[in-house]
């Protein structure tokens, strides 16, 4: 699929802007130019004109810095470097993983089937013929879908014989796999807290990059300038499939930006297949019918907010985040931790695991890249791995490894699948098997393909599938 | 039948701003087409000093910035057919 995303760009080219201006110390002043920076007069505009544009970098920047959007004031009325400055005092009060930032939100139509001008009016009618709700009529030869009445089965749109029937999707909406996403009453969409998996669909799919993600990068670029702060990046296994570099020089680049130290999470991922293949073990001991796996937070938030009644069968082990984080805090409770990942719900867990002091995604990490200039083969040159992690380890990054993990530790004596995806038919799946299990264990990612299509990637998913294998059989 | 030279600025710059993306659109062009092109990966181009147009791509020698998958195999099928 050829696939380019501005939106996605946009987002990307407003971190790399900003942690610039962190480097250069010069954020609060600097601040006020991006938009106008990155969208000069006399270029093409992106929405209406060239000053749309621009209001909606600025407001996406305010969304950067830290400040819940919609907010109870008018933030017109506030100046860009008065976030700034507030935020660079910590006193940045955003709380919400994900925002509509509704100035850029296009408040797409309702979505609909719609019959456009292609109508011919025929004599035949087989929308109005089939249309079982009897929501389609004539009117001055041409037919129209009353929305009332409608009930969306698309059957107008199949047999129309001039393709004139067409449907308008809210692309937010058809993305979310839990209805979390709707329109209010002035057409601009709301998340609704109580839903929300933070899968980070909606953020992927919106064309206008109107879901913001709540960013990490002045509290870790704090960290990284500051001498009396220390900071141990720890690094998602999903990584070795962004750039295409020895899994060493990844790491060692990344060190490079000025972390204290790097760990592989991959080294936690181990600690996660040695305690979930006992916990495993065990519940099949009690006569347990079956365990799915709980390292992936949207799908255990999933469960948590839409599947109850698999709750019992979720295993207890604890993500390799957490025993990543954990094992640098062993080694020094002074030091902050961050976690580097492709995943949107981290943020969310990252929340309740007080060893994690902050979740950045790769996106927030090339931005921080590019601002301290690092080239990953060149930067990377010479570093070693920690031979305590296996390809197993790292393999949790694409959809079957911690099938692969766990089948390594105590061997083919169980069934297991493995689930990628929560869309309809999986999540259908995975409710069934409270009552009747297909496998003893069950791995369940929430992204097709495992973390290596993560909504906060840089590469796109194919070539990710790639550098990851290369990464895996060095 | 002459070849186009395709060189692809993998900088980090270039890279995180799309050019990741373009290494899959060269190899989406049908086998004929893509036989024709010698494609290598550069280290840092050099042109994204002040931020530039990222991402860069040199075809034949000439840099072109700002490259869209779109407009990338645009540009090939023109040297390709120029080059017949
Ligand atoms: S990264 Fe491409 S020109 Fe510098």
């Amino acid at each position: 699929m050829l696939y380019d995303n501005y939106a996605m760009l946009t987002k990307r080219e407003l971190l790399i802007r900003l942690v610039k201006l962190l480097k250069e110390n010069n954020l609060v002043e600097g601040v006020r130019y991006v938009p106008a920076e990155m969208r000069p007069l006399g270029q093409k505009n992106v929405s209406c004109c060239v000053h749309k544009d621009r209001y909606i970098l600025r407001h996406k920047i305010i969304s950067i810095l830290g400040f819940d959007l919609p907010s109870d004031v008018d933030v017109d009325l506030v100046p860009l470097s008065y976030y700034a400055q507030k935020s660079l005092e910590n006193k940045n009060t955003k709380e919400n993983i994900l925002s509509v930032v509704h100035e850029a939100c296009n408040a797409c139509m309702q979505s609909q089937y719609f019959i456009t001008n292609m109508c011919r009016g025929c004599e035949a009618r087989p929308c109005m013929m089939n249309c079982p709700k009897g929501a389609i009529s004539f009117k001055g030869g041409k037919a129209q879908i009353s929305q009332e009445d409608c009930v969306a089965c698309g059957l107008c749109q199949q047999v129309c014989p001039y393709h004139a029937i067409i449907y308008t999707p809210v692309p937010c909406e058809e993305a979310c796999p839990v209805k979390a996403i709707s329109k209010q009453p002035d057409g601009r969409e709301f998340i609704d807290k109580d839903k929300c998996i933070y899968c980070g669909k909606c953020m992927q799919a919106c064309p206008y990059g109107a879901i913001m993600e709540r960013s990490k990068i002045i509290d870790v670029h704090k960290c990284i300038s500051s001498p009396d702060k220390k900071i141990t990046a720890i690094v998602a296994p999903a990584i070795y499939g962004q750039f295409d570099a020895s899994p060493a020089q990844i790491l060692a680049a990344i060190k490079k930006i000025g972390f204290d130290d790097v760990i592989e999470v991959a080294l936690g991922a181990e600690d996660t297949s040695r305690n979930e293949s006992a916990e495993l073990e065990e519940r099949m001991a009690e006569g347990q019918p079956f365990m799915t796996t709980s390292c992936c937070p949207a799908y255990t938030g999933w469960v948590e907010k839409h599947a109850p009644m698999l709750k019992p069968f979720v295993s207890e082990t604890r993500s390799p985040m957490v025993y990543a984080a954990r094992r640098v805090k062993a080694a020094d409770p002074d030091m902050e931790v961050v976690f580097i990942g492709p995943c949107l719900a981290k943020r969310h867990e990252g929340d309740s695991v007080p060893e994690v002091n902050y979740v950045m995604s790769f996106e927030e990490l090339g931005a921080f890249m590019i601002a301290y200039g690092i080239e990953v083969k060149k930067d990377g040159e010479g570093a070693e791995l920690n031979p305590e992690v296996t390809k197993y380890g790292r393999g949790y990054a694409m959809a079957g490894g911690v099938r692969n993990a766990i089948v390594a530790a105590v061997g083919d004596k169980y069934t297991t699948i493995n689930i990628e995806g929560l869309d309809k038919k999986n999540a259908a799946m995975l409710k069934a098997m409270a009552k009747k299990p297909v496998a003893q264990f069950v791995e369940v990612m929430a992204c097709e393909g495992g973390c290596v299509n993560g909504p906060c990637s840089l590469a796109p998913l194919t070539l990710a599938k790639r550098q990851m294998k290369k990464a895996l059989t060095e | 039948m002459g070849k186009i030279e395709l060189k692809i600025c993998m900088g980090t710059m270039c890279y995180v701003m799309g050019g990741a993306e373009l290494r899959a659109a060269v190899d989406s062009l049908p086998r004929e087409e893509r036989e024709r092109i010698n494609v290598s990966y550069a280290p840092c181009l050099g042109n994204c000093n002040d931020g530039g147009e990222p991402p860069y791509v040199q075809v034949n020698g000439r840099t072109i910035a700002r490259v869209s998958s779109s407009n990338l195999i645009q540009i090939l099928k023109e040297e390709l057919h120029n080059a017949l």
